[in-house]
């Protein structure tokens, strides 16, 4: 009686969780939480890139990211999230859903999001580990860091390979799972190829020739998302938790950083109609008036009163507002990446009227008119003048507050100019390069993390990735 | 002496009959001390097995069964025996002697066994009923502080409720969830465990099993404090045992009535060390408004201000008036708290069975305005002895505590001391008691951001009232504390008990966050969360026990049994962020609701074994084994057996020595294994549910990777101790020294999260404990007039090293909070600090940057350990007739503690430590010069000569995530003046005219006064977090208290 195990492994059997699971809830899972919930999108995208590519400033003194020093906790938090979440599960739908021939499309969808998922955190890092990652199971739980210049390779090859791989005859789908485009095969392909152009301009420094094959290979098929009714955006809702909410409204709740001074200034500058939709009032300001806060103030320079919070203004109510999509890849973007390849000789095309075409389209998502875009456009300091600094400048307005990409692309580019952040930090008071890798990697996975220093340069904020190679 | 203390037992529990009797003797037995009845003395007619106990009047009746002569011994343990030779009187008043030398001593060992002390070969502490009574704590294991060598107590300042963490010669296990001890009461094991703790960001402590348990009920406390003397309790006791015996019915005659009323107020010991010159302000200054009147800005949320002089100022308020320090706006937020303990029991007993009934209340009215808690505990147990052969025995526990607003702990606006550590130094507390405006919007001091859903003003500095009037908490804890056994006698050298003991609780637990509250981010800026947990630990064992003597000088007892342990615990319940109608706290009435779901089960079973062998009642072999099957590891591992053996040698029995020199002398030695099963639910790769988007659902695979492989971990142990005592006992010395590795950990440490795993469960890993108790006896002064001084020293010293974290673990990460990781690195003690220092030259001094302000260190490094070098306790206890005097001192050398209120009071200016340098450089004269050095060019060093403004300084080392952890970190020494009774016990005489049979009364102060601190502001000697590995962080503490009381014993 007493050695009696009979019912022990039940005992131990979680009633909580299970032991096989449909592809679907992850791969569901996967987009949501890929696309940063609120606590995520803050520390990692927030206090990281939305300030080093200066769309807001932090006005809380006790962080420290926007006068470029590192906080390592928060980037670890991302990473760990990022690959044991994100990652993971996105190769679990793909691992799960690969033994039936009929779910190729799940296959295939899942793929896409995980190149997705992986530009952006070879974006921020470098050299990550990627061909070996999430394979703790079966594999190493030490993953080798590949090479930034691989990953980009091979994330095009997935990207080209998956789109190729969509049949729209294959009955196993993942239907409403689908929360980002539900069960548009064709959006997912347009997706794909707007993602390889976005990808592969990105190697327009470090590898014009490759870069220059592939943008030319989709140029010619032509395959992109064609109007903002194909944007890639995650919804949001007014009701719901907060995983189901804009991570912005939340965020902006928390009444820690304002629209940096270098958009109003520029959006000012350029009479920019969209400043009262990116920004809101200082308040109480009769007119309306509009100020960004400097980057990169410290402790102290927050604390003086001319630096208060009620002195600046918040993001504007349309970008936090509670149901508005968190952006993934954007109509108007695929326009300014296509009047960029047209622009460098790398497809045919007008790039007058790709790059216009950029503004109206992301007028119209921003719910102005387009008499106001051709207003705007009519301006000399907004209309085409055949330069690639004008193309992402206006790209750069575009993005925001999407700031993964307006980071990257400052670091390929160098546009637009920022403003002096006001501390020197780590990075001699200049935008960082990078961010650097989590401690835990020095101590949990030390001989790939020394491998991938001493290849790429030491793990410092000012260390250039490859593709921002000039 | 053995044999009369078993037939003592026997007696008492009406074993030997009444025989036709001739003749009728009564009479009374006292205490020659001090003329006190002394209840459950032996008395037996010599070679017969004829006799009695007295009552609890100290009263006896004794049938004899002829009118012959003869004998009578009277025997009672602590006390010399007494031999009379019967004449032809009817009536016998006697009274005994104290046994100085109470060799005897009985404790109480594994399954509720009673042993003579001097046969153990491990370390028992014992602690008697009425020092613990006395003591007043409202959770009884507190009053052990200071008591126990080997016992480190931390106590979470958290009001009444509270819980205490338990650590017995040291933390054993890298995962945290076994290093507390484990509770046995009356021989089954109680759930202790602490099932919400509070993070770094707030969360309430709902205290654990042990902080319910009626100090009145408790006749006596043993604390095993090694796994040695504990092997019989599996896993659970690898982290030694706390053994709780109750007290039962007594035979007499009558009921037995007692009643204990007990009073005791309590004030803060300790509040924050804050400045009172400087105000709110930034740089020295305040701006000037239009019409001409100094101006505080709302945003600045610092004491950084000019000099206060009552210079007129328009605050917060919009008022015009002095600029004053508020030296004490903490201080009258808090009230006196008042505890009121009522207790009641009646008593009876006769031959064949006893009973007892008690019911306790206790109401405490915190600190904290608007908080109480209230206990009824109800108590009964019966002892039966149904036939010659066949007893029962039986108890029933039923405690009820209501909680209404539990304090809240660490970074979290709802801690009040989050409140006021942020708040400047010239607010008025007065002008925030008044917490809600006329729109029902929340009154603070601090600016306010605007949320644009609805108006509702924003802030994280929240008004202190607010937090405890709107944003209450509540709990309800149901629990039935009980066991049945039966023992059945074969012959007198063995018997069979069978028992079946559970713990059961529901604890219902309401979090409420009022509408518009500041910091709150659902969108009506509410929140709710309801829940119950359903818990049970149930443990049924039998237990076949022999004795035998064989000849004269062998004695061998062995005995043998099984255990089913099962343990779930169960929580259900619902959250909410957001109401639909405001202040509405109705899952119904939920904006966005949660289900929440929580469960955890295990079984034990357990075969064990154990034996003893004496040999002429002086050398003493004992050996156990046990073998554990455990649900929560894997088929194949989950069987596992391990051993205990133990050596007592009395040596003053063996030799005969000159008592005026070594009145006693006992060696010991013992060597045990202990092993541990995992938690439940770590084998098997599985998918979690998460909550749905767009009315889709998802999942995730769990972040921890399994192990299908999991072993049992391993803890070993060996002792060697000497219990000596000199000069006819009037100087004692207890001294065991232990070592104690747990091998084979189970535990989970970090992997790369690019594996897709962030953690992994496995086994490796050596922690080491080793280290001394010495407790030391002595009676410095006793007198013919009865003035008595005894001098009781309590020493530990526990040395903690990480053998291995397992291979490739360098820095296994135990917890964190900000600026601060708690790890557990080789060759290093457990629960190191790391953190960030200062930059520093090749000859270690501070590196400052061109202003003068110092440089940062960009790696962390270990700045403390939280371990203390030792502990002791030094306890005065002064009897002269019927007064009774009692002073405890206890102190701890070393352990560090980082302090975060510091670090956050150091960053506002509040903080005394910031006024240094503030005139000097508002006048220009001078400021902080940092004692460092300035890197030159060319890779040399030169002093630095530059003053900086303090604000600066400050403001560089002291930033909220970002600090010199290093500057933080203070010595947990201490000394405090734990206890101080005083208390009078009437006698006979005085009794006479009164309707009382005993009647005590006493004052009892607590926890009075630190008589040395090195922590600004606050108590080193409490937890800010509480049960966890997780320790010497203090955030945002909670004050602790000092308390006085009164306390009235009656017996009618």
């Amino acid at each position: 009686m007493i050695a009696c195990t009979s019912n022990f492994e039940e005992m131990n059997t979680d009633p909580r969780a299970t032991t096989s699971i449909s592809p679907d809830l992850l791969f569901t899972g996967a987009l949501r939480s890929g696309t940063l919930n609120w606590d995520l999108y803050q520390i990692g995208q927030n206090l990281h890139a939305d300030f080093y590519c200066q769309y807001f400033a932090n006005n809380a003194p006790g962080f420290q990211t926007d006068r470029l020093e590192t906080n390592p906790g928060w980037l670890a938090t991302f990473w760990n999230n990022y690959y044991s979440n994100f990652i993971i599960n996105t190769q679990e739908a793909i691992r799960l859903a690969s033994p039936d021939p009929r779910a190729v499309n799940k296959v295939a969808q899942a793929r896409i999001w995980r190149a997705w998922l992986f530009h952006r955190l070879t974006d921020y890092w470098g050299d990550v580990p990627y061909s070996q990652a999430g394979q703790g199971v079966n594999g190493s739980q030490t993953p080798e860091y590949d090479t930034q210049e691989s990953i980009y390779r091979d994330m095009i090859e997935e990207l080209r390979e998956a789109a190729a791989q969509l049949d729209p005859t294959q009955p196993a789908r993942y239907g409403a799972a689908d929360i980002l485009y539900n069960d548009n095969l064709e959006r997912w392909r347009r997706f794909a190829n707007s993602l390889r152009l976005r990808l592969a301009l990105r190697m327009s420094n470090a590898d014009p020739a490759a870069a220059q094959t592939e943008v030319r290979a989709l140029m010619t098929e032509n395959r992109f998302l064609a109007s903002n009714a194909d944007n890639a955006q995650m919804v949001t809702f007014t009701t719901g938790q907060f995983i189901n909410r804009n991570p912005l409204a939340i965020l902006f709740n928390f009444n820690e950083f304002r629209v940096s001074k270098t958009m109003v200034d520029l959006l000012t500058e350029l009479n920019d109609p969209r400043l009262p939709v990116y920004a809101a009032p200082v308040p109480n300001s009769n007119p309306p008036r509009y100020a960004g806060l400097p980057n990169g103030l410290n402790a102290v320079q927050l604390g003086q009163p001319a630096n208060a919070r009620e002195n600046f203004s918040q993001p504007g109510p349309p970008i936090r507002a509670e149901g508005a999509p968190i952006p993934v890849l954007m109509f108007d973007e695929v326009c300014f990446l296509q009047a960029e390849a047209v622009q460098r000789g790398w497809g045919t095309g007008d790039a007058r009227a790709l790059y216009e075409a950029g503004i109206r389209a992301n007028f119209q998502r921003r719910g102005l008119t387009d008499a106001q875009a051709t207003a705007y456009l009519a301006q000399p300091s907004v209309q085409y003048n055949g330069t690639i600094e004008r193309i992402i400048t206006q790209k750069w307005i575009a993005l925001y507050p999407n700031g993964f990409e307006g980071w990257a692309e400052l670091r390929r580019t160098g546009f637009p100019a920022l403003q002096p952040w006001a501390n020197p930090g780590e990075t001699n008071g200049l935008m960082p390069a990078r961010v650097r890798y989590p401690p835990s990697e020095q101590s949990l996975n030390q001989a790939n993390y020394e491998a991938a220093v001493a290849r790429q340069g030491p793990d410092l904020p000012t260390t250039r990735l490859w593709w921002a190679r000039r | 002496m053995k044999k009369k203390l078993l037939l003592f037992w026997a007696l008492a529990l009406g074993l030997i009959g009444p025989a036709l009797a001739q003749r009728n003797l009564t009479g009374r037995v006292t205490a020659a001390e001090d003329g006190a009845p002394l209840p459950g003395v032996s008395i037996l007619l010599k070679g017969t097995t004829t006799g009695t106990v007295t009552d609890v009047n100290g009263d006896f009746r004794l049938r004899l069964p002829t009118n012959e002569g003869g004998t009578l011994v009277f025997s009672y343990v602590g006390y010399v025996t007494q031999e009379l030779a019967l004449g032809a009187q009817t009536v016998i008043n006697l009274s005994l002697a104290t046994d100085t030398k109470t060799l005897r001593e009985v404790v109480v060992t594994s399954l509720g066994i009673e042993r003579e002390k001097e046969a153990l070969g491990y370390a028992v502490q014992s602690v008697k009923g009425e020092d613990l009574t006395l003591a007043r704590e409202v959770n009884i294991i507190n009053s052990l502080q200071g008591r126990v060598p080997g016992m480190q107590l931390s106590q979470a300042a958290t009001g009444a409720g509270g819980s205490t963490r338990i650590v017995l010669r040291g933390a054993n296990s890298l995962a945290g969830t076994d290093n507390n001890a484990l509770i046995v009461i009356d021989g089954v094991p109680m759930d202790n465990t602490n099932n919400r703790t509070p993070g770094r960001f707030g969360g309430i402590d709902y205290g654990t099993g042990a902080s319910l348990i009626n100090p009145d009920d408790v006749e006596r406390i043993d604390v095993l404090t090694g796994p040695n003397a504990a092997a019989l309790y599996g896993e659970r006791a690898a982290a030694g045992v706390i053994m709780i015996t109750t007290k039962k019915g007594t035979q007499k005659q009558g009921i037995g009535v007692q009643y204990n009323a007990n009073a005791t107020f309590e004030t803060p010991l300790i509040l924050p060390d804050f400045q009172n010159e400087y105000g709110q302000g930034v740089g020295g200054q305040l701006p000037t408004s239009t019409d001409g009147t100094l101006n505080i800005p709302r945003n600045i949320e610092s004491s950084w201000g000019p000099r206060m002089t009552g210079q007129s100022v328009r605050d917060w308020t919009g008022q015009v008036r002095p600029y004053e320090a508020q030296p004490d706006n903490i201080r009258d937020f808090f009230r006196t708290g008042q505890t009121y303990n009522n207790n009641l029991s009646l008593n009876a007993g006769g031959e064949k069975a006893t009973f007892r009934f008690s019911l306790g209340s206790m109401n405490n009215r915190g600190i904290m305005p608007n908080s109480s808690l209230d206990r009824l505990n109800f108590l009964a147990r019966g002892t039966a002895q149904i036939t010659k052969k066949l007893s029962v025995d039986a108890k029933a526990n039923y405690i009820r505590q209501s909680s209404f607003n539990r304090p809240n702990l660490t970074d979290n606006p709802d801690n009040p001391m989050y409140g006021f550590i942020y708040m400047p130094r010239s607010i008025r507390l007065d002008d925030l008691r008044t917490f809600e405006d006329a729109n029902g919007n929340p009154v603070t001091w601090a600016a306010t951001g605007v949320d644009p859903n609805n108006g509702f003003p924003t802030s994280r500095r929240q008004n202190p009232f607010w937090s405890i009037y709107k944003n209450t908490n509540e709990d309800l804890m149901n629990r039935i504390i009980a066991f049945a056994s039966i023992k059945y006698e074969f012959t007198d050298w063995l018997n069979l008990q069978l028992r079946a003991g559970t713990d059961y609780y529901n604890h219902r637990m309401e979090e409420r966050t009022a509408t518009r509250t500041l910091f709150e981010s659902s969108r009506d800026r509410a929140k709710y969360v309801i829940t119950n947990h359903n818990v049970v630990e149930t443990n049924a064992d039998v237990l076949l026990s022999f004795r035998k003597k064989f000849g004269d000088d062998l004695t061998v007892s062995a005995s043998g049994g099984g255990n089913i342990r099962l343990s779930k615990f169960e929580e259900v319940g619902a959250q909410t962020a957001g109401l639909n109608v405001p202040n509405l706290f109705t899952i119904a009435n939920g904006a966005a609701p949660v289900p929440l779901y929580g469960i955890s089960e295990r079984q034990t079973n357990s075969l064990y074994a154990s034996g003893q062998v004496g040999y002429k009642d002086y050398l003493y072999l004992d050996v156990s084994a046990r073998n554990d099957w455990a649900s929560t590891l894997p088929r194949g591992n989950w069987s596992y057996f391990y051993p205990a053996a133990s050596l007592s040698f009395v040596l003053t029995d063996a030799i005969k020595l000159d008592q005026k020199v070594l009145s006693y002398g006992k060696l010991r030695a013992s060597i045990a294994q202990v092993g541990g099963a995992a938690q439940p639910y770590q084998l098997a790769l599985n998918y979690g549910l998460g909550l749905p988007h767009a009315n889709q659902g998802t999942g995730a695979i769990r972040t921890q990777l399994p192990n299908v492989d999991l072993k049992p971990q391993i803890t070993q142990a060996i002792e060697l101790g000497a219990d000596l005592r000199f000069v006819n006992d009037r100087f004692g010395l207890d001294v065991t020294w232990y070592k104690k590795n747990t091998f084979n950990q189970i535990f989970t440490p970090p992997i790369s999260a690019t594996s897709g795993f962030t953690s992994t469960v496995i086994n490796a890993g050596n922690v080491q404990n080793q280290g001394w108790e010495v407790a030391l006896r002595l009676t410095p002064l006793q007198l013919e007039s009865g003035l008595k001084w005894d001098v009781q020293v309590n020493y530990t010293r526990n040395r903690s090293k990480i053998v291995s974290t397992g291979a490739g673990i360098n820095n296994f990460f135990i917890g964190n909070d900000r600026n601060v990781t708690v790890a557990a690195s080789p060759d290093r003690p457990f629960g190191d600090f790391r953190g960030r220092g200062f930059q520093r030259d090749p000859e270690g001094r501070i590196v400052v940057d061109a202003q003068g302000l110092p440089l940062i260190a960009t790696q962390d490094v270990v700045i403390g350990n939280y371990l203390p070098l030792w502990q002791g306790g030094l306890n005065n206890i002064i009897t002269w007739k019927g007064f009774r005097a009692n002073v405890l001192v206890d102190m701890r050398m070393g352990g560090d503690i980082l302090s975060l209120s510091n670090i956050f009071a150091s960053e506002n200016g509040n903080a005394a430590a910031t006024l240094a340098g503030r005139a000097e450089w508002y006048a220009g004269t001078g400021g902080i010069l940092v004692d460092g050095v300035v890197a030159n060019a060319d890779g040399s060093f030169t002093p630095n000569t530059r003053f900086v403004d303090p604000e600066a300084y400050w403001r560089r080392i002291s930033t909220q995530n970002g600090a010199v952890a290093e500057a933080f970190v203070y010595s947990g020494t201490f000394i405090k003046l734990r206890e101080l009774t005083f208390g009078y016990t009437f006698n006979k005489t005085q009794l006479k005219r009164l309707p009382f049979t005993a009647l005590g009364v006493s004052i009892v102060g607590r926890n009075l006064a630190l008589l040395l601190n090195n922590l600004p502001g606050f108590d080193p000697d409490v937890s800010s977090y509480n049960t966890g590995n997780v320790q010497g962080i203090e955030s945002t503490a909670f004050p602790s208290t000092r308390s006085f009381g009164l306390n009235l014993t009656a017996t009618f």
